[in-house]
């Protein structure tokens, strides 16, 4: 079902709108996005939204530079002095409108310009003070003027007050026909013709004026400028008018302004004008040129978004990195594990001797400890660091995961500062309020809270082992007989001595050595592992760099790239589909 | 002034050259430098002649400005916008300077001046715009021309704007008329964009003109016109020239040293909590190693026993220490074998060596425990990530922990092989002097002198002494030299361990040294904090 212009315009506006709403919050973003649309969002606001419904009233305002005399024109037009003239610049600040009664009516009523603040214009001097509000629009009623025209005085377009600015634009764009009110000196000022030039793009009418003219041979001069100012913006045909250098003009103001081209002078030219054909001209090249314009946005707009998701996935990558970096070390569970399988592989017999071994030596232990003690540290002349508890080794860790956290959040400064704007100020900030000593602490904390290994990995090691169990039989063979001799070759010892010395010693001995049994074969067993111990432990490597990432992701990440990501969540494809969509069903009505 | 001035750039001249790792200054060095050659450039430039500029939107009569002042057709004037397209030097004849291919016209009479002739500052045509730039920069004194139409012009202000305290400035309303004048309103707004202008002159530069075409007196439509050549003429003197130069460098001395301030002020901040940071860092890390190395490295008997026990064997005299000494190669035969059999020892063997007064390789070293290392990685994260957030660049981690291990393992050998071996030596030397000796040796030697005066005369006077006499003798003999071995063993023991006690004084002391961990660190801090000296002394200077 194709959509009426209407209903394109409104739909667009009302995306836009939701689209600005959400993105209320990263203004550097809001800013870089909707840098250079004033334009068009002023044409949807103050033109194509407002005039929908075009009431053929023709919108006439005199604009320019500062000090050209946009007021003096304006009371010229009226006969009347309405808007106040000053010597110095800049001094119109405020819009004022002067229309036929039945207009004025309207316009107080807000259904002229509804997008401006109607006033009543009781006192001059509130055109060029500056302190009525900066939407308002002075309304003085004239019955001269016919209901077909309202004519505008408004402020210039190239002083240092760039409010001026903001202002004309506005009404440039919810007007018809603008007079472009030139001097000899301000007829090609940079300014000056982008304003006229961008008001031509957008269809607006330009009737260009040249004031403080020499008169001298037929104003010969003033007509090259204007000729020259019409080339630079790309009009062509139009009616030029022109006022003579005199002083004393404001005080006469009932003498008409001559056209140099011999026709109907300028009043009576703006009257003359079919105001519903122009106004529908208008129209239609407004939209043409909102649409344009828009295309361009919309690919910018496209653009940035994709550089930010960009952005995104490529600190999402140096997050995959910095867990592939984290190498785990694997702790006693995973050591144990490979005891657990061994122990199973031992023969019911050597089972037994074993845990009869370890039963009675357990007790004799610190025997054995101390003399092992004792020779180290004759020979390492240190004291031996007692083995890492478990609460250390879990620290060691926690310190481990926690340098990485660091380390990564260093990384994500560093990579933020080589990033453009604005993702480099959205992410800056969103880093600035990162408590990086919680959130490593948080990551540190979730590494270790559960150190489980997977069943997963269990079946992993237990495959693995298993192969190699059966593809080597023969040191299979040599290793169990090696178990098997370490195992009884105690009590091979223990029993003459026993016999000799009628029981003295000989538990000690098998205490002593049976248990270290279970330990040379499990060494031995690992031993041959090497090689494969990488692999081993392959799985249990990247099921902790997993976990890691994960963390990461939660407590680092998550805040950090929350804004990004949520600016990404206001306009995902769809938005830019609705947009587009809208843009197009401009393009056709027109 | 110009003694200091130059030695203000000098300084400036050396930040402009900054490549360390202080990101906010590296970053500011270009604009620096290019700020620096334009002081450099003024300052050699201060002794010469007056470059003023008219500078002014198109169409507001500067060409015609030029003209009136030289009372000749000089700069193309017309109606047309925009007129001069190349900047046009009006100077005195004779003069040396480089204009490029500006055009020149070296036919004035004011003496002291170059007269610039802008091109326009606000049309159409960009390159305009650029050149009126150049000439700017160029320039020491601003003419701004300017009539009702253009005074408020955002283009020429948005030109000027940078110059702001940079350049003198003085106003001309070029087109009086009977109009009323826009002075105040000008001068009003001027004052509050904080520009400082000097002289304000209202003329009609187009009636001059004519004048002067034709000759005459000065009429009354000219307005501030003779004040303005007036001031041209004569108010220009020397000395007025060379005020307006030193205040147009100071202001832009003073915009430079604005800026710098603003830096050092937040890099102070950051620099005191990065100083703070890893000075607590450093404490941490030498109490961690100091309380490693007591109850680790430090903590054996055997370590201290066997370092004595060598002094002792290489000075043992008398029959005891010969004795010792045999006894000695026995004992420490389980410390020495795996020396010999093995070529990189444990900390502990190192740690002997070094009491014992060997050499070691610099590369083996290996001191400094993997759990201390631990320790310091952790820490460097911590303090790599606040410099990075205070936007220094943090040394890498290598070479942090590089420093750390030499200086680590300085320390360390330093207490070993001063004060503790010294020590060691002193009491070995106790134990070995001729006394002591003596003492243990009178026991053994008396006991066999009375023994072998027993045997003479029991030879002469009696039967000769059984078998048992000299088994007895030999065993009491055997256990009198035993007791004083076990004795001697004791003593060695007792004050080895005693100079450890002393030596582990020693060691806090040397760990606790300030700069054992983190020098890189503290250097870089150094580094910036000297640089933030000269600009923030700079700053005072230029003040």
């Amino acid at each position: 079902m194709e959509e009426t212009l209407g209903e394109a315009l409104s739909g667009f506006d009302a995306v836009l709108a939701a689209w600005k709403t959400a993105l209320a919050g990263f203004p550097t973003l809001q800013a870089r996005l909707f840098e250079n649309t004033a334009e068009w969002d002023k044409l949807l606001r103050y033109k194509l939204l407002p005039h929908l419904e075009g009431e053929g009233c023709l919108v006439a305002a005199a604009a320019g530079g500062t000090n050209t005399g946009k007021s003096t024109v304006f009371n010229l037009l009226l006969g009347r002095d309405i808007s106040p003239i000053r010597s110095t610049a800049a001094a119109t600040c405020r819009p004022v409108v002067a229309a036929s009664p039945y207009r004025y009516g309207q316009c107080l009523a807000g259904r002229l310009m509804p997008e401006f603040q109607p006033l009543h214009l009781e006192d001059a001097e509130m055109l060029v003070n500056g302190l009525a509000p900066e939407n308002a629009l002075f309304a003085a009623c004239d019955e001269s003027l016919p209901d077909r025209l309202v004519l505008l005085d408004i402020p210039d377009v190239d002083s240092i007050d760039k409010q001026n600015w903001e202002v004309a634009e506005n009404i440039q764009a919810s007007g018809d026909v603008l007079i472009a009110v030139l001097t000899g000196e301000k007829y090609k000022d940079d300014r000056v013709i982008a304003f006229f030039r961008r008001a031509h793009a957008a269809g607006r009418i330009i009737i260009p004026l040249m004031n403080k003219a020499n008169p001298e041979n037929d104003f010969e001069v003033a007509r090259a400028q204007i000729d020259d100012f019409a080339k630079e913006i790309g009009l062509d045909g139009a009616m030029r008018f022109a006022i003579a250098h005199d002083f004393s003009v404001a005080k006469h103001l009932n003498a008409p302004i001559e056209p140099l081209d011999g026709q109907l002078p300028l009043r009576a030219h703006l009257e003359s004008l079919d105001a519903a054909a122009i106004k529908a001209q208008v129209y239609k090249e407004s939209v043409a040129h909102f649409v344009s314009q828009t295309g361009e946005f919309l690919d910018r707009a496209q653009e940035t978004f994709s550089s930010i998701g960009d952005i995104v996935r490529e600190i999402e990558h140096h997050a995959a990195a910095c867990a592939d970096r984290y190498d785990p070390q694997p702790d006693e569970s995973v050591g144990e594990l490979l005891h657990e399988y061994i122990t199973a592989r031992r023969s019911n017999f050597s089972q037994y001797v074993s845990a009869l071994g370890t039963r009675i030596g357990r007790n004799l232990a610190p025997i054995g400890q101390y003399v092992q003690q004792a020779v180290r540290k004759r020979t390492t002349l240190g004291a031996e660091p007692p083995n890492p508890t478990q609460d250390e080794v879990t620290e060691r860790t926690v310190k481990s995961v926690e340098r990485f956290a660091c380390d990564f959040i260093r990384d994500l400064f560093q990579t933020t500062n080589n990033l453009r704007e604005p993702a480099k100020g959205m992410l800056l900030q969103a880093l600035e309020f990162l408590d990086a000593d919680e959130a490593i602490e948080a990551v540190g904390k979730c590494m270790v809270s559960d150190s489980e290994l997977s069943e997963s990995f269990r079946a992993h090691v237990e495959h693995t082992l298993d192969l190699w169990w059966e593809e080597q039989p023969m040191r299979r063979f040599l290793l169990q007989e090696l178990d098997a001799l370490l195992l009884l070759s105690p009590a091979a010892i223990a029993i003459p001595i026993a016999i000799h010395t009628g029981g003295l010693g000989a538990p000690e001995i098998a205490a002593a050595v049976s248990p270290l049994a279970g330990v040379f074969f499990s060494r031995i067993m690992e031993h041959q592992l090497a090689d494969q111990w990488l692999d081993l432990i392959a799985p249990w490597r990247a099921e902790q760099q997993v976990r890691f990432r994960v963390t990461l992701e939660e407590h680092i990440l998550t805040p950090c790239l929350a804004p990004l990501r949520q600016a990404l969540e206001a306009c995902d494809a769809n938005t830019f589909e609705t947009l587009r969509r809208h843009r197009e069903s401009c393009r056709k009505a027109c | 002034m110009p003694e200091s001035l130059l030695g203000i750039i000098e300084q400036l001249e050396q930040l402009a050259r900054y490549d360390g790792p202080w990101k906010v200054l590296r970053d500011e060095a270009p604009k620096l430098a290019s700020q620096c050659a334009e002081l450099r450039e003024r300052e050699q430039r201060l002794d010469d002649v007056l470059v003023v500029a008219l500078v002014g939107g198109t169409g507001v009569g500067k060409s015609t400005l030029l003209n009136a002042i030289a009372g000749d057709n000089i700069a193309e004037t017309s109606a047309m916008r925009p007129c001069t397209a190349v900047p046009v030097v009006y100077h005195p004849p004779g003069l040396r300077m480089d204009f490029g291919d500006w055009k020149q016209v070296p036919r004035s009479a004011l003496e002291y001046l170059v007269l610039i002739d802008t091109p326009d500052s606000d049309t159409i045509v960009h390159r305009h715009r650029e050149l009126a730039n150049a000439v700017l920069r160029q320039c020491d004194l601003v003419i701004l021309c300017a009539s009702p139409e253009k005074y408020l012009d955002e283009d020429t202000w948005s030109l000027l704007r940078p110059m702001r305290g940079e350049r003198t400035m003085i106003c001309v309303e070029t087109k009086a008329s009977e109009q009323e004048s826009i002075c105040d309103d000008w001068r009003k707004r001027l004052e509050a964009d904080g520009f400082a202008i000097e002289q304000y002159f209202r003329v009609n530069a187009r009636q001059t003109f004519d004048r002067k075409l034709v000759g005459g007196p000065a009429l009354a439509g000219e307005y501030d016109f003779p004040r303005l050549e007036m001031f041209l003429r004569q108010e220009l003197s020397k000395e007025r020239i060379a005020r307006i130069k030193r205040s147009n460098a100071a202001g832009l001395l003073q915009q430079i040293a604005a800026r710098l301030n603003d830096h050092a002020r937040t890099a102070g901040n950051h620099l005191e909590c990065l100083n703070l940071m890893v000075h607590a860092a450093d404490k941490e890390i030498a109490r961690d190693s100091c309380s490693r190395i007591e109850n680790r490295l430090l903590a054996a008997p055997h370590l201290w026993s066997f370092a004595i026990g060598r002094e002792i064997s290489l000075r043992a005299k008398g029959v005891l220490g010969t004795l010792y000494r045999l006894a000695e190669v026995v004992r420490s035969l389980p410390a020495r074998l795996p020396m010999m059999l093995t070529g990189s020892p444990s900390s502990g063997r190192q740690a002997a060596a070094l009491l014992t007064g060997q050499e070691l390789a610099g590369d083996d070293f290996e001191l400094v425990q993997s759990p201390i290392v631990e320790e310091y990685r952790t820490r460097y994260s911590e303090i790599a990530l606040a410099f990075t957030r205070a936007g220094i660049d943090p040394p890498s981690e290598e070479t942090s922990l590089e420093a750390f291990k030499q200086e680590f393992a300085r320390r360390l050998t330093g207490m070993l092989q001063g004060p503790a071996r010294q020590r060691l030596i002193q009491h070995a030397a106790l134990l070995t002097s001729w006394p002591t000796t003596l003492f243990f040796d009178v026991f053994p030697l008396v006991f066999v002198a009375f023994c072998g005066y027993k045997i003479v005369r029991d030879y002469f006077t009696g039967p000769i002494l059984g078998t048992d006499f000299f088994i007895h003798s030999g065993a009491v003999l055997a256990l009198l030299l035993a007791a004083e071995l076990l004795l001697l063993a004791i003593l060695a023991r007792w004050l080895g361990w005693a100079a450890r006690r002393r030596s582990v004084g020693d060691l806090r002391a040397a760990m606790h040294a300030p700069q054992l961990a983190f020098q890189r660190e503290t250097q870089t801090l150094a580094a910036i904090k000297d640089e933030l000296h000269t600009a923030t002394n700079l700053l005072d200077e230029v003040r």
